[in-house]
């Protein structure tokens, strides 16, 4: 078993203080919740799609990342998200707010009702298991006229603008964080990483890893569906393939690799690396995938632990440390 | 036990990154100011189109149509606006057949491009998505390639424009061509249709009507997800029930494979109308002489008397080495119509070019064009027939540039 110790400067001390922490992410917030009003529209449009996309990868890598669960059903979560705010909007004219909080309990109650059978499968079996949910959702709603088949369903209520969809986004990012510091900060993350690394020891010594890994799936689903409820009401029309598209499940996998796996920190900075390299490469659609693949590869080849690990890496050499290991 | 000690902090990556981290700020403020400068001298079109994805066919004939409509006005020297002469510019975006990225494309369009009009996608979901963005944004977007029953059915357009064929002629054509040419059949039919927007309209709906007041019987109706590829079974209940008059309305991929299983199956149907699928060059080409006699409803061909209709499909053959396809007629007018729509309103206010759009009333390459109150403009329809590898237009007759192989070879 190796240590690591390492000398810490006094200004990480500050940012490790409690208050600070509480007041840095408080003027972030702040901030996040003023950005529209001042930025140009198109930064506006880009930093939605960031905040979503942020969202679905701390969703993944809480499971993924720190429960071990490895999956390929988010987008299920997301089409269904999508499909109860719409039905929710369109037929009872009920709020955002409490479509998108209806949709987060219909994902949940969908997760505690396939994680019976989900969990009894493990690792690679896990993952194909979620695939087929997604894929059974999705021809459920191509094949059951209540929601439209193909043709989909479209918002009949009046669409709030980009900015104020900035700022549920927002607001979800937060939620998302909070559940993030409480898996990755308290008593839970032990039994998270307990689980993750080996179930049958973690079952040995007490831990309930059936409820452990219940309570990250339904979290993890809610935000997903949320994020997929906010998509719909932005979209104002929503369609089978669009909605339940794998593209839901692979980009945030994707992400989390780049940004670096169970990492705090990486869905953000593999959301951010994501997004630009997207809208950078717009104009050339080709590239875009190669260029991504080929990251993905030097990644995990040479990164396994994506960028935020390099980055760790980078400033633990940069200070006065002493790195030891017995 | 190892021991690492930390490198000196001048070949960390750290310092590196803060020297770089200007320079990327800089990077990014100039090119977004270069946009917006740019914009501001010449006149922004954008167009969302599927590139890539299972609709690139459809897209490659897209981006042909807009580019040529756009490069022959910059060629006369582009647009009169507030009195001098601008250029056009048109920015394309791949959708990659996904709506959700249709959305996101037309979003970056009027807000990083600056756009200050749009073309539309293929399909109503691609255009439609886009369409639903226009709409909120209040930016005018023309477009071909959605049916126009599955394009008003969304909501009151104010702002986005629709020129194709109207769903309900396209579905009486095949009772029209039996009964004008008088074929012979045991007045039996049977209908396989995807559940897609128009296939319901079309295949769910419309053509059991119109059978029906034509004194057929429809011995089968099945509807199939749009990404089915199994159709045996089907195929075996139309031969069992004995229907020689088999219409399909699905996507190239599964006309192809239900063109392909009817053969396999010893089924030999009179008539086979394969609409939407049989369309593109690319059906004719995956099926060889499995394609000959088939049958499917167009809305465009070269042969047609619009001013520049066969100089367009002569044009597209010479520059790209394919054959035409009725998409490059739709998606070159849709930009035509656009184009004389900022003319006529010489501003690039939206409203002004919005207004300009309704009071479209010209004879394009696709037929005469004014809009009607739900934004749509119908093109005339044609029955075209598979033969040799091209079509021919075998109804009306007065079109007629080919005969009918009937019974099905």
């Amino acid at each position: 078993m190796s240590v690591l110790t390492t000398s810490v400067p006094e200004r990480s001390l500050l940012l490790h203080h409690p208050f600070v922490r509480v007041a840095l992410s408080g003027i972030s917030f702040a901030a996040l919740l003023a950005a529209p009003s001042f930025l140009p529209a198109y930064f506006v449009e880009i930093g939605f799609k960031l905040l979503l996309y942020i969202v679905l990868a701390e969703a993944w890598n809480l499971l993924a990342g720190y429960c071990g669960l490895v999956s390929l059903g988010s987008s299920s979560f997301f089409g269904l998200g999508a499909y109860v705010t719409v039905g929710l909007l369109n037929h009872t004219g009920s709020g955002i707010g409490l479509a998108l909080a209806a949709s987060a309990l219909v994902a949940m109650t969908l997760a505690l009702a396939m994680s019976r059978g989900l969990f009894r499968l493990r690792g690679l079996y896990f993952t194909v298991g979620t695939l087929a949910l997604a894929e059974a959702l999705r021809l459920l709603v191509v094949n059951v006229p209540w929601f439209g088949g193909a043709t989909g369903l479209f918002v009949s209520a009046d669409l709030p603008d980009v900015t104020e969809l900035f700022r549920d986004a927002a607001l979800l990012l937060v939620v998302a964080s909070l559940v993030m510091t409480l898996a990755t900060g308290s008593r839970f993350s032990v039994l998270l990483r307990a689980v993750r690394d080996d179930e049958d020891a973690a079952s040995q010594v007490g831990v309930r890893a059936f409820r452990v890994k219940l309570a990250a799936f339904m979290v993890a689903s809610a935000l997903i569906a949320i994020a997929g409820g906010l998509q719909a009401i932005k979209l104002g029309a929503i369609e089978p393939y669009g909605s339940f598209g794998l593209q839901w499940s692979v980009d945030p996998l994707a992400i989390v690799i780049i940004g670096g796996l169970g990492m705090r920190f990486g869905a953000i900075v593999g959301a951010i690396f994501f997004v630009a390299i997207g809208e950078l490469l717009a104009d050339y659609p080709e590239l875009h995938v190669a260029i991504t693949g080929i990251i993905l590869i030097i990644l995990i080849r040479c990164a396994p632990r994506g960028l935020c690990g390099l980055l760790e890496t980078a400033l633990r050499r940069t200070g006065p440390t002493k790195v030891a290991s017995s | 036990m190892a021991t690492r000690t930390s490198r000196a902090a001048s070949s960390a990556p750290l310092p590196v990154l803060k020297r770089l981290l200007p320079v990327a700020l800089l990077t990014i403020a100039v090119a977004w100011t270069s946009t917006s400068a740019k914009a501001a001298d010449e006149i922004v079109i954008g167009a969302s189109i599927p590139l890539s994805g299972p609709l690139a066919g459809f897209g490659s004939f897209q981006k042909w149509g807009y580019s040529r409509a756009v490069d022959e006005v910059n060629k006369a020297g582009g647009i009169t606006i507030d009195g001098r002469k601008m250029p056009v510019r048109l920015v394309l975006r791949d959708d990659k057949t996904d709506p959700n990225v249709t959305a996101a494309n037309t979003e970056s369009l009027l807000s990083r491009d600056q756009a200050r009009a749009l073309l539309g996608s293929c399909t109503p979901a691609l255009v439609n998505a886009g369409a639903l963005v226009a709409e909120r944004k209040k930016i005018p977007l023309v477009t071909g390639c959605n049916p126009l029953e599955a394009f008003k059915s969304v909501r009151k357009w104010n702002y986005a424009w629709d020129l194709f064929f109207h769903e309900p002629e396209l579905a009486a054509i095949p009772f029209k061509v039996l009964d004008d040419l008088k074929l012979e059949t045991n007045k039996k039919v049977a209908i396989f249709h995807d559940n897609g927007p128009d296939g319901q309209v079309v295949g769910g709906t419309l053509w059991p009507q119109m059978a029906k007041a034509a004194g057929y019987e429809v011995v089968q109706n099945a509807s199939f997800p749009v990404d089915n590829t199994q159709f045996t079974s089907l195929v075996a209940e139309a031969k069992a029930k004995g229907a020689e008059v088999v219409l399909v309305d699905a996507i190239t991929p599964q006309a192809v494979s239900i063109r392909k299983q009817i053969a396999s199956a010893g089924y030999a149907p009179k008539l086979l109308v394969i609409e939407k699928g049989a369309e593109p060059v690319q059906f004719a080409e995956a099926l060889g002489k499995l394609a000959d006699g088939v049958l499917v409803g167009g809305y465009w061909d070269p042969s047609f008397p619009y001013p520049g209709a066969k100089d367009l499909a002569t044009t597209f053959e010479s520059e790209t080495k394919l054959t035409f396809s009725q998409h490059i007629a739709d998606s070159y007018a849709a930009a035509q119509i656009l184009l004389d729509a900022i003319a006529s309103a010489g501003s690039l206010d939206p409203e002004k070019i919005n207004a300009a759009v309704a009071k479209t009333d010209k004879t394009y390459v696709v037929g005469p064009i004014k809009f009607d109150e739900s934004h749509n403009a119908k093109l005339p329809l044609a029955m075209l027939q598979w033969q040799g590898g091209k079509t021919s237009i075998v109804w009306p007759a007065d079109r007629a540039t080919g005969k009918i192989l009937f019974p099905v070879p």
